[in-house]
């Protein structure tokens, strides 16, 4: 990610540039659309009430997803979500048994939920593994290790030798 | 991971997006939410405008109060070298040294009748009038000071009828004079040994 230079965002800006990132972040780790949805909206009043200054565009996404990762942690580990079954539960549809192989949508369901987020970084955000790191709060050996294993899992999942 | 299954990840991810209903429904929320941080944003500058108003005034008063007591234990600490008025009332401001700063107390000897005098003339003027006794003294203390006589006094009121105002400051030794009127204020001031006549509360010089 190279730095651009910092410009004010409205609210109309903001929803367009940052809302599909922390939505996707959201469904890559939960797997379902409500909590996606409640987590994007979190993290952007958040924004929205900081007076933090950014230094660079790269300042100000770091700290998004930064947020975003926190927001998920604090939503899976809440004592309300642990007692709540959602009923529309995206992965619902894919049992554990299935032995044939499956497509990357059933693979990601299926891929165990602290692989998701490093993943998603590292793919789609095109993130470093020291950016990880820092926005997820760990080392980067734990960043390494999550990545390797989950693309284990992930191939072993989809049970094809060219994903290697 | 692959270049394909990063392929497959991200053409599966580029799917996935909020929806426009609820991206309406955003706006609207974040909209509002930022009315109100930027109502609270403002409040919060006002309080803090107003903290530093607040301190502002405070120091101001604080220094304010300062210089009114350093001031009022100035005046206090001039006193004991007027305790030599043998009991008679001594009104504030009279009590400054021969060159203290002007104030208006400072010439409170100085009646009506005598305003538009320049301020030598004055004095001899009050000295011819109402002068109930002039102290002498070598410095400008006056305890047990002795009284100077008729002629003396209407020698000084000579001298100071016929001075002005003058550059020169006063050299050699000096002779200090407290004269006390009928109304019982008081006047001090010094002859130089070279005839410049210093006055109580005025910085300017006379011959």
């Amino acid at each position: 990610m190279k730095s651009k230079k910092l410009k004010p965002l409205s609210v109309e800006e903001l929803i367009a540039e940052y809302s599909p990132v922390i939505y996707r972040i959201a469904f890559a780790r939960l797997g379902n659309v409500p909590d996606a949805e409640d987590i994007t909206q979190d993290v952007l009043i958040k924004y929205i009430r900081s007076d933090i200054k950014f230094n660079d565009e790269d300042h100000r996404r770091k700290w998004l997803i930064r947020v975003t990762v926190n927001a998920i942690n604090s939503l899976v580990t809440s004592s309300w979500n642990k007692r709540t079954v959602p009923l529309d539960e995206v992965c619902d549809a894919y049992t554990e048994d299935c032995c044939e192989a499956l497509d990357i949508r059933e693979a990601l369901c299926r891929l165990p939920e602290k692989y998701r987020i490093p993943i998603h970084l590292f793919y789609f955000e095109d993130m470093t593994i020291n950016q990880i790191a820092e926005v997820t709060e760990s080392t980067e050996g734990t960043v390494k290790s999550l990545l390797s294993r989950g693309r284990s899992k992930l191939k072993e999942m989809l049970k094809e030798d060219d994903y290697v | 991971m692959s270049d394909k299954l990063k392929k497959e990840y991200n053409e599966y991810m580029n799917q996935i997006g909020p929806g426009k209903d609820y991206l309406v429904s955003l706006q609207d929320t974040l909209h509002r939410e930022e009315k109100a941080a930027n109502s609270r944003r403002r409040f919060r500058l006002i309080k803090q405008l107003s903290a530093v108003a607040a301190g502002i005034l405070l120091c101001t008063g604080i220094i304010f109060a300062v210089n009114i007591i350093r001031h009022n234990s100035e005046s206090q600490t001039g006193n004991p070298g007027n305790s030599n008025n043998h009991g008679e009332v001594i009104k504030q401001g009279e009590t400054a040294g021969i060159s203290g700063t002007d104030s208006v107390n400072d010439y409170n000897w100085i009646t009506d009748d005598l305003k538009e005098y320049p301020l030598p003339k004055a004095l001899s003027a009050r000295l011819a009038a109402s002068l109930d006794d002039l102290f002498v003294s070598d410095t400008n203390r006056f305890v047990d000071a002795p009284k100077a006589g008729t002629e003396e006094i209407s020698e000084i009121a000579d001298r100071l009828d016929s001075a002005t105002e003058t550059d020169i400051t006063p050299e050699g030794t000096q002779k200090y004079y407290m004269a006390v009127f009928d109304d019982m204020t008081l006047v001090k001031f010094s002859i130089a040994e070279n005839g410049v006549i210093s006055i109580n509360g005025t910085e300017k010089f006379f011959r």
